[in-house]
């Protein structure tokens, strides 16, 4: 069968979110969802040279992260595991011809991030206090360095939380189950409320 | 100042004077001010009297001013049981007293006070239980006495969180010690956290008078306050609890409405220590308090104690509070010192040089209550002349105010917690606190230090311990000694009249734990039960110590033999809002939720899931699943079935993993083709089903139940760690959603749609898999028949699930197509005679029992549960799953209503349950699945079903599918 390529048709993506404001909690806090945001993951022996052919860099331990030039994140959920996020909305012809490339190489799995998870961007110099009340992992400044991934629960639901530079503003991605993304919305949102 | 009991000289370290606060207590209207406790503001204005005792309703007033006895309990219009000395006090609060009949100040039930001699110590064990069945007759009235305060049930539940903090080092205990710690720690990198239960950090150096010129205490806590405050390395908790010590250093610690969940790596626990009362008649009287009360109420609340004190000590800090009370325009009458020896020379010239008196090797032997003993009005004073005995002969002293000082127990509780063990030195009368684990160290009043220099330095010792272990630099201070004396070895002197009260929770005597004893509960735990000691609201904090020496006194032992009760979590109570927090409940939306609530959809959980139920009003919920059924037999439906889990087994491997996994035989199964997919476990039980579809020869993409998904990718990656196959396992149920558009109609629907698959019976047949686009986007296109209709399950990337709903439904417009939820879908598959796993299934149904093993494979050589499956399906049968029928009119059976062996005989076994029932209006009857016993198998036998109010039906066993035996229905052309 054809290679069924789900990066195709991205103008009729569509968010699960219904939130009113969807890109500003309030002033010391912002939540930016980024599920539309073109994105592509590989699992396999395979991968870290797969992207390295491609012209990636790849961080060289997992639960770390890269941004490359062009503004694409690079994560290292595990030794044979990589997503690569578009942080700008600029690059999904970019993932798009990555996720072509895989096909029918060895020992590269193709994974359904862009649509299995939710990705929100969360900014701010509270985002820290904040996490704490969601989230068991200590993500404060000294202890959660910038190019940092932490695969643990928010609220109650798996999530991937990578901290890294982007556009000279350090953030935190949160991705989870696209299904649950309306609760971690919501859960992050009240979380948040106090800092304003 | 508000309330004329304030000191015109102070200004009080918790209180802003300039802001007046108004509340009521008992319906009168007071004024404090802000940072005042109940308890403070109501002694500004002289009204001691707070709260009734538990037992005896006598007037009590606060001892310690510092939340430690439950003298201050009271009741806020929706909270019981807050202590008014920890309460701060708000504009329009209103306070009542607690536990009384008729009003605070004229309680009618204080007359039990007199019925002392009737109701000793455990006579509720001992009273009630004969003749048989006399506590049915007790237990009311037992029950309208017993408790405190009275719950809101109309309250409106307030938001509490919980957060989690992280440090490197946690010192609990703001006071000279844990300040000391918390600087030493931080100045040497370490990040600390810093908590204490009052507003503001000092500990006792925001009450405790240290030095004869009362100057040591303000200029330590100012200098320590500044550093600590302005520390980049620590951060404080003030007004905030720890609660508990757990494993590793898991804190539990409470501020206001939230929790912490503090995981500290290293913890110095500086908690400080309890001042001990002495045990003498009528000790409970409001205006007998602990010395530290009269210095909280000084220095923290600019609250004059009294007019006429007696300080009554057995160690060198009374003088310090007579200091203290002078220096305050308090006329102290008299210092009795139960010490032969008497305080240092210095001291002894300090309260001599101002005119106090002093009398050593004396005692209070009775407290005498003004008339309407509602405070304190003169003391009895006797020499001591021996172990708790006194002369015969007293003196009368006039006095408003009596402060006691017996000496100090360790806050030992959070150290007994993680481990350590407290021993008594009978000698020295002072406790000590060993075998603490390397994470926990102890510093200042609780590690028995009691001079000043010395708990500054004891801090720094217990922070230079943990910054070893943290592995951050170090220089050792030097060995702390101290040398203080702070216990009295026996401050108690029995009454004969008795109302020498141990413990003021639970209005024990010291006569009360004696009799314990004699009764045989020699042991300090059973004395604590037997008595109740220590089970107050107090937890022992002040009964714990005198307890053990009377134990230890009455059965001849020691009370390092005797013990202290244990302190178990929490340290003080906490509500259960603290303990739930902000409560998340995870939940899942498929892409399509919000056309469901457009479209008027019933939602209903399914696991984690919201799903449609159906498409209408509850109320109409029967008439909606049959109009939705009708519309999927006649002519075309769609549902989301987004839920269903979904797996991918990719990899040279994926055949043979698949092979191994499920029942079925799946090497050959043919590209473009999907399975029936049975997945049993090792003990041979059914415990999920799905379809897996064969997309390349290396690529399986297989669903499975909506509840099951996870446990099956679990078994999946946990089996494949044994195996070692080649493949890649991703559990997709998210990255896909799904719509099954099923009915007489469906292909005409998806024809409009989707023009890249040959949509015929010939080019896209019965169980057939394909994949194509719809208006570019990629889907997934099963060829199933789970409703017994022609029907395509579409599945398609998430992100594309809402756009696809809406085209699809405008391409039903022109058949009348409709959404139908999972309900109607339930009815449907039921016609078909489809199982649901998990409904028509249990712990113990395997295949055979369900007629399934039509979908086991006997010629592979294993699948999972394969030996377990052959084992079970051998077995004598108990039990089958048929399909039954009742008349339309008959009741209907519903889920989990049992089968009867018999219909005759009352006593008869339960030989099953019905699984599934519904009405059906194209058979026109009432159908369902049932577990019957193995006899009632045959076709066209009836059994009987217990339903609603005890009736029997007699349902008939029929043959499945009820509906299109011959499968015509999705051969659709």
């Amino acid at each position: 069968m054809d290679f069924y390529n789900l990066s195709s048709a991205v103008e009729l993506r569509r968010s699960q979110l219904a939130v009113g404001s969807p890109e500003l909690i309030n002033s010391k806090i912002s939540m930016h969802d980024h599920t539309l945001f073109s994105r592509v993951g590989f699992r396999g022996r395979g991968v870290a040279s797969f992207l390295r052919e491609q012209g990636i860099s790849v961080p060289n331990v997992p639960n770390q992260s890269v941004v490359t030039a062009a503004g694409v994140l690079v994560l290292r959920l595990s030794n044979t595991e990589f997503w690569l996020i578009d942080t700008d909305k600029s690059q999904h012809e970019f993932i798009e011809a990555l996720e072509l490339a895989s096909k029918g190489v060895t020992n590269v799995y193709r994974l359904y991030c862009q649509h299995s998870h939710g990705c929100f961007l969360v900014k701010g110099k509270n985002t820290p206090n904040m996490f704490a009340k969601v989230c068991g992992v200590d993500l404060s400044e000294k202890v959660f360095e910038c190019s940092s991934i932490a695969q643990t629960s928010v609220a109650r639901v798996n999530a991937i939380i990578a901290k890294q530079v982007i556009l000279d503003e350090e953030g935190y991605f949160v991705l989870s189950d696209i299904a649950g993304s309306q609760h971690l919305w919501n859960a992050i949102s009240d979380a948040s409320a106090e800092f304003n | 100042m508000r309330g004329y009991n304030r000191l015109p000289n102070s200004t009080g370290l918790f209180i802003n004077p300039e802001k007046p606060v108004n509340f009521t207590f008992e319906g009168k209207t007071y004024q404090g001010v802000e940072g005042d406790t109940i308890a403070s503001a109501l002694i500004a204005n002289d009204q001691w009297l707070m709260s009734r005792s538990f037992k005896y309703h006598r007037p009590r007033g606060p001892l310690t001013m510092a939340g430690q006895d439950a003298n201050t309990l009271v009741q806020l219009e929706n909270e019981p049981n807050v202590l008014a000395d920890r309460s701060s006090i708000v504009n329009d609060m209103n306070v009542l007293g607690q536990n009384y009949n008729g009003s605070l100040e004229h309680d009618k039930d204080d007359k039990l006070g007199y019925a002392g001699r009737f109701m000793p110590v455990g006579f509720y064990y001992r009273a009630f239980y004969k003749p048989k069945g006399v506590w049915d007759k007790w237990e009311p009235v037992i029950r309208k006495k017993a408790g405190l305060g009275y719950a809101d049930l109309s309250f409106t539940p307030t938001y509490h969180d919980k957060a989690y903090l992280f440090c490197d080092l946690a010192v609990i205990g703001a006071g000279p010690a844990g300040l000391a710690a918390a600087l030493k720690a931080a100045d040497a990198g370490a990040n600390v956290l810093l908590v204490d239960e009052n507003p503001i950090i000092g500990g006792a150096l925001t009450y405790h008078r240290f030095d004869i010129p009362g100057k040591k205490a303000q200029s330590l806590r100012e200098e320590l306050t500044e550093k600590v405050l302005n520390h980049a390395n620590i951060q404080t908790l003030t007004n905030a609890t720890c609660n508990a010590w757990f494993a590793d250093n898991y804190l539990p610690v409470i501020q206001g409405n939230r929790m912490y969940k503090v995981r500290a790596k290293q913890c110095v626990i500086a908690s400080g220590a309890f001042e001990q009362h002495v045990v003498f008649r009528n000790n409970d009287v409001p205006g007998v308090v602990m010395s530290s009360a009269a210095m909280r109420l000084m220095s923290q609340y600019a609250v004059k104690p009294g007019n006429k004190a007696v300080v009554l000590t057995g160690n060198d800090d009374g003088y310090y509070c007579a200091l203290e009370l002078a220096k305050n325009g308090v006329d102290v009458s008299l210092i009795i010192d139960m010490r032969k020896e008497g305080a240092s020379s210095e001291l002894q010239s300090a309260v001599a040089s101002i005119g106090l008196e002093v009398r050593l090797n004396s005692t209070v032997y009775e407290a005498l209550p003004s008339s309407d003993k509602k405070h304190l009005s003169g003391v009895m004073v006797h020499d001591i002349s021996g172990k708790g005995s006194v002369s015969q002969k007293g003196v009368k002293v006039d006095c408003d105010l009596l402060c006691m000082s017996s000496g100090y127990m360790p806050v030992y509780q959070l150290l007994c917690q993680a481990g350590a063990k407290l021993s008594y030195n009978d000698d020295s009368a002072l406790f000590s606190l060993t075998n603490l684990p390397d994470n926990c160290q102890i510093a200042g009043s609780v590690n028995g230090i009691h001079d000043l220099d010395a708990v500054v330095r004891d801090g720094e010792l217990a922070a230079h311990y943990s910054l070893l272990s943290l592995g951050l630099e170090t220089v050792e201070p030097q060995p702390v000694h101290c040398k203080v004396k702070t216990n009295f070895e026996w401050p108690i002197f029995k009454h004969p009249k008795g109302k020498d009260f141990v413990d003021f929770d639970e209005d024990l005597q010291a006569k009360d734990i004696v009799n314990a004893t004699r009764l045989g509960y020699r042991d300090i735990q059973l004395v604590k039960r037997f008595s109740t000691v220590g089970m107050g609201p107090s937890q022992g904090r002040h009964s714990a110590l005198p307890t053990a020496r009377l134990v230890a006194d009455a059965t001849n032992r020691t009370v390092t033999e005797t013990g202290v009760t244990t302190a178990r979590p929490p340290f003080v109570p906490e509500k259960l809002a603290n303990i739930a927090g902000r409560i998340f409940n995870p939940h899942k939306y498929t892409p399509m939720h919000k056309r469901h609530l457009e479209l008027g959809a019933h939602m209903i959980p399914a696991g984690v899931w919201r799903r449609p139920a159906y498409y209408g009003s509850p109320a109409e919920r029967d008439d909606v699943i049959q109009r939705e059924s009708v519309m999927v037999r006649n002519a075309v439906g769609m549902i989301d079935v987004s839920t269903l889990g979904g797996l991918e087994v990719r990899g040279p491997d994926a055949a043979e993993f698949v092979n191994r996994i499920y029942t079925f035989a799946f090497l050959k199964q043919p590209v473009g083709k999907t399975r029936y997919a049975v997945l049993t476990n090792e003990q041979g039980v059914v415990i999920d089903d799905g379809v897996a579809c064969r997309i390349e020869d290396d690529h399986y993409y297989i669903t499975a139940t909506t509840s099951g998904v996870d446990a099956v990718y679990r078994e999946m990656t946990k089996w494949n760690a044994q195996w070692r196959l080649d493949v890649d396992i991703a559990n997709v149920t998210s990255a896909f959603s799904a719509v099954n558009v099923a009915g007489p109609l469906s292909r005409k629907v998806l024809e409009k749609v989707c023009s890249d698959v040959d949509l015929s019976n010939e080019g896209f047949p019965y169980l057939g898999y394909r994949e194509g686009t719809i208006q570019g986007v990629p889907v997934r296109l099963l060829r199933v028949g789970f409703v017994g209709e022609l029907g395509y399950e579409i599945h398609m990337p998430s992100l594309f699930g809402e756009t696809l709903w809406d085209l699809l439904m405008e391409a039903g417009k022109e058949f009348d197509m409709k959404p139908f939820g999972v309900e109607t879908q339930r009815l449907l598959r039921l016609e078909k005679g489809h199982i649901i796993v998990s409904q028509d299934t249990d712990g113990m149904s395997h295949p055979g029992e369900l007629s399934l093993d039509w979908a086991i494979s006997r010629k592979k050589p294993f699948f999972i549960g394969n030996r377990s499956v052959d084992i079970v399906m051998a077995r004598e049968q108990t039990r089958k799953l048929v399909g039954f029928k009742l008349d339309a009119k008959s009741s209907r059976p519903k889920e989990g209503h049992i089968v009867l062996a018999s219909n005759t005989q009352v006593d008869c076994a339960i030989t099953g349950n019905v699984t599934s029932s519904e009405f059906s209006t194209t058979l026109n009857a009432n159908i369902g699945m049932a577990f019957v016993g193995i006899n009632q198998q045959e076709i066209g036998s009836k059994f009987p079903i217990r339903v609603d109010n005890g009736e029997l039906v007699m349902a008939e066993v029929v043959p499945l599918p009820f509906y299109d035996v011959d499968n015509a229905r999705q051969e659709v052309l």
